[in-house]
């Protein structure tokens, strides 16, 4: 046993205070009460409540006064977090009293409730009317504030690339940023180290103090940029090309950056020469509309700020698109990231991500992930295809254009096939040696996931703020026509037994 | 009835496992913290340990029976919280139980309401 129980008789009351680290068995212990009893009256409710929440402090168990165990009684329980302390009354007994003010004080303090955090405009209430068995909110702790993590603030507007990151961003962005891609001079500072003020210890119920938590200080910036300034505040490129930022799991608002290989081209036959190998590894910018009789291979993120016209494109990373993406359906720009366009016009898109800003018009859009369009935008005719989610303020048109909107699978398996021979090429080139920046190896890795995993129609949504008649929505290989207008609307998959249907939920 | 902000614990002492798991469903769902002991012998051992709020004890068991089980549990905490748990056709018993300190009983099958409402107000009294 560590410790004694210390017994005190003050007047008719008997007081216990049990050590902090008392090991004795409760049996073990009401034998002890009942040893020192003597001429007490015990009360073993309150010997339990000694026992199991007054550790360290004088607690009465019992009295010499008969009338006592009559008396009106009180407990005191506390919230699981321990932030919050609430007081229970039991009515008394016939012929008993009711509890006094002091009475009611001491009994909060004998369970260790903080005195600076009672309520007392509560417990001056309870003197009035008693709602008895009912939980009283008698002290309120507060908790730990937790500190921002570590963040970094860009000289120049720097979005993220990734397709989570860069949609997460683009309110803040606006519609869509002049500049997505943003090249890098050796030197050159291009963000401040933002270090956030400390959180704040909290208190709990009982007066104790709950550590502040520490400021998280995420790895922010990795290849190609190193710490500088005399506090070391400032964030500076060690070499020229462009930023590559991208969110970070875990951590919503925080992102991470590196410089990786960068071009600007601005004609045609810049881009034929910066593709030696059949690929460009870096991130590119192509000012104007990029319209070339060659593929485009680009193993990085590329920025078109024009529109990209009846163009092979392949893209390990996003693809930016300031105006639209024009009579790609016979060869389907291939992305691994996010494709984002002003519109789609007879395009064909298969990505990881599809972000259709204004409109799309009998286009081929298959993503892996999400089809969403922007606020007034629209998809009329052609066969919109997303794994998880499409969204967009209207489907089909008044004049009855046929569109396909469905949930399925395709663009994983679209993508793994297309990309299978490029991953292929480029572990022949680092196994021969090859420096191949490692962060764009990294915007494959999606690919590699076989083509059925983390898929299934059940988790899918197609939500609309209206649908014309003409649509047929799917999941898989079911199919739903739609024959009147329908307005905010939902679409699901829906499993009954060996049933399947779609379902239409009307907000 | 509103769950407590604060947890309250309830042993449930009962050989039937179907009956047992019954019971667990309604107290954990009504937002209890659950222990469950397979006869009375496990439940004396379990009742010191975990010191709970309530106490549900079936009155047929192999072994030491209920009216044994609460006569040695009043012993170690004479300030226990027992509700008995009965089949029909056992009122002598249950008597006798409530005679020796028990707060309410519930017959099987349960109803959840009574249950609640049996365990409400064992608890809600000092």
């Amino acid at each position: 046993m560590t410790g004694s129980p210390k017994f005190q008789q003050a007047g008719d009351a008997l007081y216990v205070e049990l050590p902090a680290a008392f090991d004795l068995p409760f049996p073990a212990f009401v034998a002890l009460v009942r040893g020192v009893a003597g001429e007490n009256h015990i009360d073993w409710t309150a010997v339990r409540e000694a026992y199991l929440y007054a550790r360290g402090r004088h607690f009465p168990i019992g009295s010499r006064d008969e009338s006592a165990a009559l008396r009106e009684k009180a407990k005191v329980r506390f919230s699981p977090d321990g932030l919050s302390a609430y007081l229970i009354f039991y009515p008394p007994k016939p012929k008993g009293r009711r509890l006094e003010e002091t009475e009611i004080y001491d009994l909060i303090a004998s369970y260790g409730v903080a005195e600076e955090l009672v309520n007392h405009r509560e417990i001056k209430n309870v003197l009035h009317r008693r709602d008895y068995g009912e939980p009283l909110l008698i002290a309120q702790g507060r908790n730990a504030v937790s500190p921002p993590p570590v963040r970094l603030e860009w000289a120049e507007p720097a979005p993220p690339t990734d397709p989570e990151g860069f949609l997460a961003a683009l309110p803040l962005l606006g519609v869509f940023p002049e500049r997505v891609l943003t090249p890098v001079a050796a030197g050159k500072t291009v963000a401040r180290r933002i270090v956030a003020a400390p959180g704040k210890p909290g208190i709990n119920a009982r007066g104790q103090t709950i550590p502040a938590k520490a400021v998280i200080d995420p790895n922010l910036y990795g290849e190609g940029l190193q710490i500088a300034g005399a506090a070391r505040e400032l964030v500076a490129a060690q070499k020229p090309g462009h930023l590559r930022v991208t969110g970070i799991a875990g951590i919503a608002g925080a992102f991470c950056a590196g410089v990786v290989p960068g071009r600007e081209i601005h004609d045609s036959q810049a881009l034929l020469e910066c593709m030696g190998n059949g690929f460009f590894v870096g991130s590119l910018i192509y000012h104007g509309d990029l319209e070339v009789a060659y593929p485009v291979y680009v193993l990085g993120n590329l920025e078109v700020r024009g529109a990209l016209v009846s163009t092979k494109v392949r893209v390990a990373g996003s693809l930016f698109v300031r105006d639209g993406i024009i009579h790609t359906e016979r060869q389907p720009v291939q992305c691994s990231g996010l494709v984002t366009a002003g519109f789609f016009d007879h395009a064909g898109v298969a990505a990881h991500t599809v972000h259709v800003r204004r409109h799309s018009l009998h286009s081929q859009l298959y993503a892996m992930d999400r089809v969403l369009g922007a606020r007034g935008s629209s998809l009329v005719g052609g066969h919109i295809e997303a794994g998880r989610l499409i969204e967009a303020d209207v489907m089909g048109a008044q004049q009855s254009s046929q569109t396909r909107v469905c949930i399925g699978n395709q663009a994983r398996s679209t993508l793994s096939l297309a990309f299978r021979q490029w991953l292929e090429q480029l572990s022949r080139q680092l196994a021969e040696g090859a420096a191949l920046p490692e962060p764009l190896l990294e915007e494959l890795s999606l690919l590699k996931l076989p083509p059925g995993e983390g898929y299934s129609p059940a988790v899918g949504k197609i939500i609309a703020r209206n649908v014309f008649p003409g649509v047929s929505i799917g999941f898989d290989s079911l199919s739903r026509d739609v024959k009147d207008t329908v307005s905010n609307v939902t679409f699901t998959f829906e499993r009954l037994g060996d049933k399947e249907r779609i379902a239409m939920a009307r907000a | 009835m509103s769950p407590r902000p604060f947890k309250e614990t309830v042993l449930i002492v009962e050989d039937t496992e179907f009956m047992a798991e019954v019971l667990r469903e309604i107290f954990t769902e009504e937002g209890y913290v659950v222990h469950w002991a397979k006869d009375g012998e496990e439940g004396l051992t379990l009742y010191p340990e975990i010191l709970p709020d309530l106490v549900t004890l079936d009155i047929v068991m192999p072994g030491k029976d209920g009216l044994q089980v609460l006569g040695e549990l009043w012993r170690m905490d004479p300030s226990c919280r027992v509700i008995m748990v009965s089949a029909v056709g056992l009122e002598s018993k249950v008597l006798e139980a409530v005679r020796m300190g028990a707060k309410n009983f519930v017959v099987k099958p349960f109803d959840r309401e009574k249950v609640l409402k049996a365990a409400r107000q064992a608890l809600n009294e000092y």
